[in-house]
């Protein structure tokens, strides 16, 4: 059957069957290869990304239950060729070795500073538990999403003066 | 329309056609998170897919004045975040918070929880001990069950195969107490290895005159474990050894053999101890103001 739904910002159709996945629909329909394939059991979080600006495991998720939502992955997060602070972060703190869970984590991260822009370690942690790192043992990927989170604040704060006449 | 497209009901009505059209042939997609991984060797060529995210009236956490309503499709996210939930049933809304990741409990629901059955799902114990009932249609009719009793066996249930698991309906006890706790190989995104829920009704001088205490993962998801709650009903909330003992008995009675007896039974202890603080946490007067 087809399906409607928004990938990055663009408005998408897509043939599905039963058994396609969400992750199956973005990497082979829609060649956005950033989301990884770590587990195929929901466990790693290495196919993390958006849905409705909540992370989910597309790996998990049926493709036919993503339509009409909106989806992001990280080739979603670049504006004009400039990457998310996030993204920028987590190259600074060397977040990011082998690379395989780094969009998952980054996603999941997004998500986290939308819904609380000042989260300290304990809420960075808990939040990022679905995800998986093999390589870094986690400690650059929260020193990154805590500097990351400072300079949204700290951007937001600046935007928010400048605003003012 | 292709026989491998999913079906994708909007109204209960459209489901029960459905479930009328291919008797015996569909499987029921809530959130996904377990049937994903085997939709591959549980889907046949006879089998239809039956998406149930359009259903709409399987959605809601609405109180009337007996009970509280929660739609099968409610995310363990949306449980662990409602107001009224973390008020009157404290234990759901823990449990809720603690299954898988962030991932896992924005789609995992609670109604494939109880219908998937594992042994460690972590919902079903706090739901029975809530006292909670779970409602079936199919098109023969409705029916409710308590959900001790939905829960048959190890990821059994009492779900025909022309039914579908719609609702939960808590009875509303005002004052009533209750929480959850698990232990697993993690603290978060982690299979219990064990869990336990109490629900209990305070009465005066620190008192409780009712008592619900339901154990999961010991061969099923909901145990009751009557001998504990005699000891809540005849000591209060204060006399953790006799009411760790009494789950620990509970515990040997339900997996005699078990090579995981010794560790069960040392964490049971930890749990109750645990279950308990909260529950006299949740019963001290509160201060007005506060």
């Amino acid at each position: 059957m087809i399906i409607e739904l928004t990938i990055n910002g663009q408005k998408v159709r897509a043939e599905v069957t039963a058994e396609t996945r969400l992750i199956d629909l973005l990497r082979d329909t829609f060649h956005l290869t950033s989301v990884k394939e770590g587990c195929g059991v929901g466990e790693c979080g290495a196919c993390t990304v958006l849905l409705n600006n909540d992370p989910v495991c597309s790996c998990l998720t049926s493709a036919v239950q993503a339509r009409g939502t909106d989806i992001l992955t990280v080739e979603g997060l670049e504006r004009n060729g400039e990457l998310d602070v996030i993204q920028t972060a987590f190259l600074e703190h060397e977040a990011t070795q082998c690379g395989f869970c780094t969009p998952g984590m980054i996603l999941t991260a997004k998500a986290l500073l939308l819904k609380n822009p000042r989260p300290n370690r304990a809420e960075i942690k808990k939040a990022l538990a679905g995800n998986l790192c093999r390589c870094t043992g986690f400690v650059p990927i929260i020193d990154a999403v805590l500097a990351a989170a400072r300079i949204g604040v700290a951007s937001a704060a600046k935007q928010g003066k400048e605003a003012r006449p | 329309m292709n026989r491998t497209d999913p079906l994708t009901p909007t109204t209960t009505a459209a489901l029960l056609d459905i479930l009328t059209r291919f008797p015996g042939r569909t499987r029921l997609m809530a959130g996904g998170t377990d049937l994903t991984p085997r939709l591959g060797r549980v889907l046949t060529p006879e089998t239809r897919l039956v998406d149930l995210s359009g259903l709409d009236e399987l959605r809601g956490i609405v109180p009337n004045a007996a009970e509280i309503r929660v739609g099968a499709m409610e995310t363990m996210a949306r449980l662990a975040a409602d107001d009224l939930l973390n008020r009157e049933a404290v234990a759901l809304a823990q449990a809720a918070g603690r299954v898988g990741s962030w991932q896992i409990r924005t789609r995992a629901t609670v109604g494939g929880n109880s219908a998937n059955a594992s042994p460690a799902a972590d919902t079903p114990p706090a739901l029975a001990a809530l006292a909670a009932t779970v409602h079936l249609v199919s098109p023969r009719g409705q029916r409710s069950l308590a959900v001790e009793d939905f829960i048959t066996g190890p990821n059994q249930s009492a779900l025909a195969d022309d039914e579908a698991l719609v609702e939960f309906r808590l009875p509303r006890r005002p004052g009533q107490i209750s929480a959850f706790a698990k232990v697993g190989s993690r603290t978060e995104m982690s299979i219990a290895r064990l869990n336990l829920a109490v629900a209990a009704l305070p009465s005066k001088g620190k008192k409780i005159s009712e008592a619900r205490v339901f154990l999961g993962t010991l061969g099923r998801a909901a145990r009751r474990a009557q001998a504990a709650e005699r000891v809540l009903l005849e000591h209060g909330l204060s006399r953790e050894e006799d009411f760790n003992r009494a789950l620990m008995d509970a515990v040997a009675e339900a997996i005699p053999g078990r090579s995981t007896l010794a560790y069960k039974q040392s964490a049971i202890q930890a749990l109750g101890q645990d279950v308990l603080a909260e529950l006299r946490r949740q019963a001290r007067p509160k201060r007005s103001g506060t």
